[in-house]
């Protein structure tokens, strides 16, 4: 299996290429060249998997290399890959919620007359994303990185007719360029210490470098990580990148890409494992962004924001953990795992519910869908148990745990840790209580042209197989802790480990402040009537609804002075510098005017000055011989 | 007392003497040849031929002289290869120049003015040029100048340098009053040309005196033996003078002023051959006297020649650029071209011995071309015939599209003057350049070369108008390339030449290589 | 004859027929584009013939007499650096051609064009053939005036003002290294031979500042060249008013020779001065980075933008230079191609919209995505290269420099990669005022890449992602040239 793993990448490459040269021509069948070729990965990917688990756990880890990529003067890097326990899971991951989503887009997509590119760039991604996740160095691993990170442009940006899915396209790209700058510069860091840039030299190298230059080598990945997992300073572009189709959102906004930055955290477990500093910080980034993300999400009446919102706060959860350690990176993928089952469902469920409405992604224009939609309404209502961590669907198995570990460990880190987590579980309760019964339940405020109607086969069969996992995959994992021993021998252990609170209290306080958040959000939302505008905010309503202002600071931070910076420089340059050149060609013809003086035409002051020049040279001569 | 007769080599002198009385007889037949076309014909045909055998000549005594060199006349006169490099050069020159003299229009018409005598405008030049009349006494006055040049190159002694002096210059003085238009501008050059040369030439006699009086002698050669070491500041006053009446022929700042006035006033042909052979003939006897005489006070003289040499370059770069008139940006450019001419000198290093009589070889072409091109450039007058050259900038707007090869012609005089690679300016700045930076005076070529990046600017503006801007439709008077054979004939040739210069320069610098040695001095110690 | 002189020789005639034969103007696409042809597959045999596993030593050498009374030989020879700008000048040259060769205009203007391309390319192969220094000079500088034509000649407006500017500082740097080639003479061995460049490689000097001065004088041109800041101002000029045919040689090709020289004439010969310089040059290179990608931001003519990119550009290429590690000065020289492909492709494009629309002017357009969907995604995939999108060549390159050189130059490799976000900025901005939102009225009737640009663009496309998947096919020339530059380099420090 290992010698075909390459196929993960170059089928659904192969169909890309295909997709894009073969133009109008593939418009009949591109569609389902697309949902073919990512169907034929996941099972390489279900192969692949069955193959390993047939093997010992402990050689379960097997690399190929497949050529030489770049070899330049010092630096060598293979193009190879690394199929292992951690990198199979976000294949299968990958492969299985991409295959259903393609499938789910050709419906959702069919009335596109563009339908066939929108395959081509989905396929674009999965290859991009497999390679990131498949590659053996950090080099290699980047290229899936910028790949996915184009692809999530060009689909963010699909429809960019509209400016503003095109700005939303840019701000993605550029938001996540400042993040692979940190992963440049990481990358440069560890070819200066280790030689290589391969997870090999340097994962292996990590005990043998000083804690200064980990602890660079850590903030700079995790810069990267914030930039595509959407955390804290980074998180703006995620909210608009909900400008692209749903399916986008679902896929690449909810549960692959935008999880990759948890996956580079994760993989270079060893580099944080050996410097406290880097780990704390990446603690505190996902602390911070879940509690933003909740807030955020709180506010939001645009449905698919409120998602967005949510998977930056779900992430959050899984960098917190990444950020507590070995057992930690464990759940972190747990809950990613489960995350993109119940996020992809709901993501697929809001794209029904848009279907059905004509693309209205108000949810103050929404309510009582349940009886217009019931698959929906199912399907999506259990992506929702799942995500507030009702046991014992998926989310309780994951999320709970985290909030578990963050209540490990001394000082004050757990009660700030753990307290976050706690709020932050209460917080998502609330509002995804509140887009459910908005959604759903309630009256219905639906505008006259709109009469909603259960989407097609092809679109609810992937929500119902989304649902079933966001329902049982959680409880399935956990069973015998599968998953915990599935990944073991690459995160490696960190024993038994005591919350500063008792597990049973903690559970039942968990629960009790989700049983509030649904509570509040049914007695809002449900019982009360929702007004069809919104609200005049206040403050703190306003400061979420803005997304805690992220864009107006980075506006006053980065764009404002940018603009202003290059605006300057473009005048400098004109008027300084080269305005320099020219006043100095001004300055010569000035010059020679003035000089011209001299050439008066009267042969008496030309004799003159020549007597005086004569004088002048003459009596140097005269006083210096 | 017994006047003993000076042994003389005549064989040496043979390519002087040839000019010089060619000079003579062409004098002779202005005064008893009547038909002035014929006479016409015979001058041209007699300059022509002789300045060719005059060559020969020259390349005989090359070969005859071999490295070593003969001395002639006691010692006033010393004929080495360089001084024959020299001569050749100035020959070359000559006959370009000559050509040019006898350039005709279509209407028949010469650069010079029918009757020089009568006053401009006035009823007797109507009927002089109604008459058909011609000035032939343009070309024995080239000779004479010619012969005098050649001497200039070749004498020791400084009184009678001085004799050369003259003698090649009041021809020119006449020259440059003889333009055919313009005639009180042309008048005005000449007398302005003739006032401050007179007072150069004094100063230049003055500096002789003084050099007699501090070495009672005023061969070249003998001088650094038989100064009196108490008297060296008159010495070198009196060096200073002398160097003072060069620079002035030079065209060097401050002794350049009549430069624009003269080249802009004489007839086009005139200030071809006048720019190209003055200048090399003035470079020949400061080389001479540089590596005779100057270079024992380096010290005390290297330092007036990096100010001159900056003034030059810097003052005829600037004022070039605000020139309206493209004789006068010639005029300036050739200030400028003093000034690189002059950097070569700083240090006195052996190698601008070969480098100079390249450089000037390849200047001198190169201005022969491109006043050839100028002679064409005519403005119409209203009824279509050729009239005034057409030398506002201005004017050649447009002219690439309509005469490409002229145009082109012109471009690479003009590169070559701005010495970019591939024509003959350059190498010859290189060698010229290479001889200073031998010596170390490397900031003095960075400053040439900074000017030199300057100077292309007002070049290559005239390419610009001539490649790059439309003529305007409404030019009043209209703006026409006239070309005429002898003209375009010269052109072309300079053209060539100044393409396998710079391309294939290697046997000329062989040749240059071999020039590059003065005969020995004596060593003549004082009693 | 030897075939780098033929290859010098063959568009040098050619050009020069060209603008001279009259009956042949009629022709004169088709007789330029035949002897480019001719010339490609001269270089491609040239290519196969050489040896790889000694990319190191100059090979197709030769060596004659040419001015031996100042030392100059005619000397050209190929290393696998000179090789490789080689064949990108007569890959790029064919294509710039079919680019143009629907231009409106008269025949004599055409064959004036064609043949001063012609001229062009014969000076750009001889540059990066020359293994003497003053062969070198003559033709650095004697090829600023097929150029100069060519700028002054054919384009916008103000391409008067811009070919003198061009010209001046073009001139302005060549004359000061005019004054340093003179001065290495006398610091070399001298002789008939004295400007070869292997008799002036490892000399050794009466004091540091000579060569101190010598760098300067050969680095300022090159400087100018490249260009970095603050001697940048000519190429926005210039590029804004050519005509992109000239705009890609210029920018694409000759620009390289600027990184060339500091690479194989500055470095090579200047060990010592360059390792002393090294640190203020960083300093340069870094700020050009930065400062070309900042005013590349504010642009809003297309030409202008993408001229400021490519100084951008050259900050890195000089970072990774003077960087003197392996891996930097590979990535360096590996950019000059993968940006020359890149910038070339670029330019090549705007120059369709211009055709089409008249203006380079961001402000005219929007909205061609949905009207002119390859264009649009051709374009795109060309501005992906330009800001080193991953599997594409110039990021392959720009890695190589920016990890290459964090051991160097920790603070200049951090800055410099700062621009890498910043290229993400100006192309994707370009791209999006360009091709998305809304289209306007005017833009409604643009026509798809014809077939003929469709020829032109992709075979770049496709020279860009093949070398970003296996550097090695352009990286294994590189390989030997570059240790020996840092071993010399190493030497010099000692």
């Amino acid at each position: 299996m290992l010698s075909v793993t390459w196929l993960l990448i170059a089928v659904p490459l192969a169909s890309f290429l295909v997709l894009m040269l073969a133009g109008r021509r593939a418009d009949a069948w591109g569609h389902w060249l697309g949902v073919a070729a990512s169907s034929v990965v996941a099972l390489i990917g279900i192969g692949a998997f069955f193959q390993m688990l047939g093997r010992d756990a402990e050689s379960r880890s097997e690399s190929v290399r497949l050529f030489t990529w770049i070899s330049g003067g010092d630096l060598q890097v293979d193009a190879g890959l690394l199929v292992d326990q951690l990198s199979l899971t976000f294949v299968l991951l990958v492969t299985i919620v991409g295959a259903l989503i393609h499938v789910y887009s050709v419906a959702y997509m069919e009335n596109d007359p563009r339908r066939r590119m929108f395959f081509a760039y989905l396929n674009l991604f999965i290859a991009a994303m497999l390679l990131l996740v498949l590659a053996d160095s950090y080099l290699l691993l980047f290229v899936g990185w910028e790949g996915v990170g184009l692809a999530s442009y060009l689909l963010i940006g699909f429809w960019n007719h509209k400016p503003e899915n095109a700005t939303a396209a840019n701000k993605a790209f550029v938001v996540n360029r400042t993040g692979d700058f940190g992963l440049i510069v990481a990358m440069a860091i560890m070819f200066t210490q280790f030689g290589s840039v391969s997870f090999a030299d340097v994962l292996g190298g990590a005990d043998g470098a000083s804690t200064a230059v980990l602890t660079a080598i850590g903030l700079t990945l995790l810069l990267a990580a914030t930039g595509k997992s959407a955390q804290f300073p980074l998180q703006s572009w995620l909210g608009d990148a909900m400008a692209g189709p749903t399916p986008v959102s679902a896929l690449i906004h909810a549960a692959t890409m935008v999880t990759a930055g948890v996956y580079l955290v994760v993989r270079s477990g060893a580099i944080y494992e050996a410097t406290d500093d880097a780990r704390l910080v990446v603690a505190i980034v996902g602390a911070i962004t879940l509690i933003l993300g909740a807030i955020i999400g709180s506010a939001k009446d645009d449905i698919k924001k409120v998602l967005a919102a949510s998977t930056m706060s779900q992430i959050g959860y899984m960098m917190l953990a990444a950020g507590l350690g070995p057992i930690g990176y464990i759940f972190a993928i747990f809950h990613l795992v489960t995350n993109g089952f119940f996020k992809a469902g709901m993501f697929l469920g809001a794209g029904s519910v848009m279907h059905a409405m004509k693309d209205q992604v108000d949810m103050r224009r929404f309510g009582a869908l349940r009886t217009a939609m019931v698959t929906t309404w199912i399907t999506f209502g259990l992506g929702w148990l799942a995500i507030l961590g009702v046991p014992p669907l998926s989310g309780f198995w994951s999320k709970d745990k985290i909030i578990e570990l963050a209540f490990v460990g001394e000082g004050w880190q757990p009660w700030v840790f753990g307290l976050t987590a706690l709020i932050g579980a209460g917080i998502t309760a609330f509002y995804m209580s509140r887009l459910f019964f908005m959604t759903f339940h309630g009256k219905a405020r639906w505008t006259d042209e709109q009469h909603p109607h259960e989407s097609p086969l092809l679109m609810t069969v992937p929500m119902m197989v989304l649902a079933v996992g966001s329902a049982f995959l959680g409880l399935f994992l956990a069973a015998g802790n599968r998953f915990q021993n599935w990944l073991e021998p690459v995160t490696g252990t960190s024993g038994e480990l005591e919350p500063v609170l008792a597990v049973p209290v903690l559970i039942t306080l968990t629960l009790a402040l989700v049983a509030a958040g649904v509570a509040l959000a049914y007695w809002m939302y449900w019982r009360n009537d929702v007004p069809t505008e919104a609200p005049p905010p206040s403050l703190a309503v306003l400061a979420a609804r803005n997304d805690m202002f992220q864009d107006s600071v980075n506006r006053a931070v980065f764009q404002i002075p940018g603009t202003h910076l290059t605006r300057t420089l473009v005048y400098a340059d004109a008027a300084l510098v080269d305005g320099a050149v020219n006043k100095q060609a001004t300055g010569i013809a000035a010059f020679g005017e003035a000089s011209r003086r001299f050439q008066s035409g009267k042969v008496r002051s030309y004799a003159l000055l020549m007597l005086l020049g004569f004088l002048v040279l003459a009596s140097i001569i005269v006083v210096g011989g | 007392m017994t006047y003993n007769v000076p042994e003389i080599a005549w064989a040496p002198l043979v390519p002087i003497i040839v000019v010089l009385v060619a000079g003579a007889v062409g004098v002779l037949l202005e005064a008893f040849m009547r038909n002035v076309a014929l006479r016409r014909v015979v001058q041209l045909q007699l300059s022509v031929a002789t300045l060719v055998l005059a060559l020969f000549a020259i390349v005989w005594q090359w070969v005859a002289i071999g490295g070593d060199g003969v001395v002639v006349l006691r010692s006033m006169i010393y004929l080495d290869r360089q001084a024959l490099a020299w001569q050749f050069l100035l020959v070359v020159f000559a006959i370009g120049g000559v050509l040019l003299f006898a350039d005709r229009n279509r209407e028949g018409e010469d650069a010079f003015t029918p009757l020089a005598s009568v006053a401009p405008g006035s009823p007797d030049e109507t009927v002089a040029r109604a008459k058909g009349l011609a000035v032939t006494e343009a070309f024995p006055l080239a000779m004479l100048a010619t012969g005098g040049m050649m001497l200039f190159a070749s004498v020791n002694d400084l009184l009678f340098l001085f004799v050369a002096l003259e003698l090649f210059s009041l021809p020119l003085y006449i020259l440059v009053a003889l333009s055919r238009r313009r005639r009180l501008l042309s008048q005005e050059a000449s007398l302005k040309y003739f006032l401050l040369g007179a007072f150069s030439s004094a100063i230049f006699l003055f500096g002789a005196a003084l050099v007699y009086g501090a070495a009672e002698t005023t061969g070249m050669r003998e001088l650094l033996g038989l100064y009196v070491p108490e008297r060296q500041t008159l010495l070198l006053l009196g060096l200073f003078m002398v160097v003072v009446g060069l620079l002035f022929k030079i065209g060097a700042v401050p002794f350049h002023f009549w430069v624009p006035d003269a080249y802009q006033g004489a007839p086009s042909p005139v200030t071809a051959f006048m720019a190209a052979a003055t200048k090399a003939a003035a470079v020949a006897a400061l080389a001479r006297l540089s590596y005779l005489v100057l270079f024992r006070f380096a010290w005390e003289l290297d330092w007036v020649i990096w100010t001159v040499a900056i003034a030059s370059v810097i003052f005829g770069t600037v004022l070039a650029i605000v020139q309206t008139d493209v004789k006068r940006m010639l005029a300036y450019s050739s200030v400028a071209h003093a000034g690189f001419i002059l950097v070569g000198f700083a240090g006195f290093s052996p190698l601008a011995l070969s480098a100079l009589p390249f450089y000037l070889l390849t200047y001198g072409v190169a201005t022969l071309g491109a006043f050839a091109v100028i002679t064409q450039v005519r403005e119409l007058t209203p009824d279509g015939a050729a009239g005034a050259e057409a030398t506002r900038l201005g004017q050649w707007a447009g002219l690439g599209k309509r005469h490409p090869v002229l145009a082109g012609l012109m471009s690479l005089f003009l590169l070559s003057f701005a010495g970019i690679p591939l024509t003959a300016g350059f190498v010859g700045k290189f060698v010229v350049f290479r001889a200073a930076v031998e010596q170390g005076a490397w900031p003095l070529v960075v400053v040439a070369v900074l000017a030199s990046a300057a100077a292309a600017f007002f070049y290559l503006r005239l390419v610009v108008l001539m490649y790059f801007t439309d003529a305007p439709d409404d030019a009043s008077p209209r703006v026409e390339v006239r070309p005429t054979g002898i003209g375009r004939g010269v052109a072309i040739a300079a053209g060539v030449i100044v393409l396998v210069l710079g391309v294939l320069p290697a046997g000329a610098l062989n040749l240059a290589d071999e020039a590059g040695v003065l005969l020995s001095p004596p060593v003549v110690t004082g009693g | 004859m030897d075939i780098l002189t033929i290859l010098i020789a063959v568009p040098a005639v050619a050009g020069v027929v060209l603008l001279t034969v009259r009956p042949l103007r009629a022709y004169a696409r088709q007789f330029a584009l035949g002897v480019a042809a001719i010339e490609l597959i001269l270089a491609v045999g040239m290519l196969m013939a050489f040896d790889r596993s000694a990319a190191g030593t100059i090979q197709f050498s030769q060596i004659d007499s040419w001015i031996p009374q100042i030392g100059a030989s005619w000397a050209v020879g190929v290393n696998g650096i000179g090789l490789s700008l080689i064949m990108l000048a007569v890959v790029l040259t064919p294509l710039t051609m079919l680019a143009g060769w629907n231009e409106d205009e008269s025949e004599s203007r055409r064959a004036q064009y064609y043949g001063l391309m012609l001229l062009t390319l014969a000076f750009t192969v001889g540059i990066f053939a020359a293994r003497d220094v003053f062969l070198f000079y003559v033709l650095f500088e004697a090829m600023l005036v097929p150029l100069y034509f060519l700028i002054g000649s054919f384009g916008g407006e103000q391409r008067r003002y811009a070919a003198v500017k061009f010209l001046i500082y073009a001139l302005l740097g060549g004359l000061i290294m005019l004054v340093a080639v003179i001065a290495l003479y006398f610091a070399g061995p001298g002789g008939e031979q004295a400007f070869l460049t292997a008799n002036l490689t490892g000399l050794t000097y009466d004091a540091p500042w000579i060569e101190n001065l010598l760098f300067l004088g050969f680095f300022i041109a090159f400087a100018i060249k490249a260009p970095i800041v603050p001697v940048h101002t000519w190429l926005p000029s210039v590029v804004e008013t050519a005509r992109a045919g000239t705009t890609v040689l210029l920018v694409a090709v000759l620009d390289k020779v600027g990184i060339f020289g500091m690479l194989t004439l500055v470095v090579t010969l200047f060990p010592g001065a360059s390792t002393r310089a090294a640190p203020v040059i960083i300093v340069f290179a870094v700020f050009t980075a930065i400062y070309g990608a900042l005013v590349a931001i504010g642009q809003d003519n297309m030409y202008r933008l993408v001229g400021f990119a490519s100084v951008s550009h050259s900050g890195v290429m000089v970072l990774g230079i003077f960087a003197f590690t392996r891996t930097a000065i590979e990535g360096a020289t590996f950019y000059m191609l993968s940006s020359g492909l890149s910038a070339g492709a670029l330019f090549l494009l705007i120059g369709f919209l211009v055709k089409r629309h008249g203006t380079a002017s961001v402000r005219v357009y929007g909205g061609l995505q949905r009207v002119v969907p390859v264009f649009a995604g051709t374009f795109l995939i060309v501005g992906l290269t330009a800001l080193a999108l991953p599997g594409t060549s110039p990021f392959a390159s720009e890695i190589m420099v920016l990890i290459g050189s964090y051991e160097a130059t920790r603070w200049g490799a951090i800055v410099a990669t700062l621009s890498v976000i910043l290229a993400a900025l100006y192309v994707l901005l370009m791209y999006q005022k360009v091709f998305t939102g809304p289209t306007p009225q005017a833009m409604e009737p643009t026509t798809e890449l014809s077939l003929m640009e469709r020829v032109v663009i992709w075979p770049l496309i496709a020279a860009m992602l093949v070398l970003g998947f296996v550097p090695a096919l352009a990286v294994d020339y590189f390989k030997d040239p570059s240790a020996a530059i840092v071993v010399s380099v190493e030497e010099a420090g000692l």
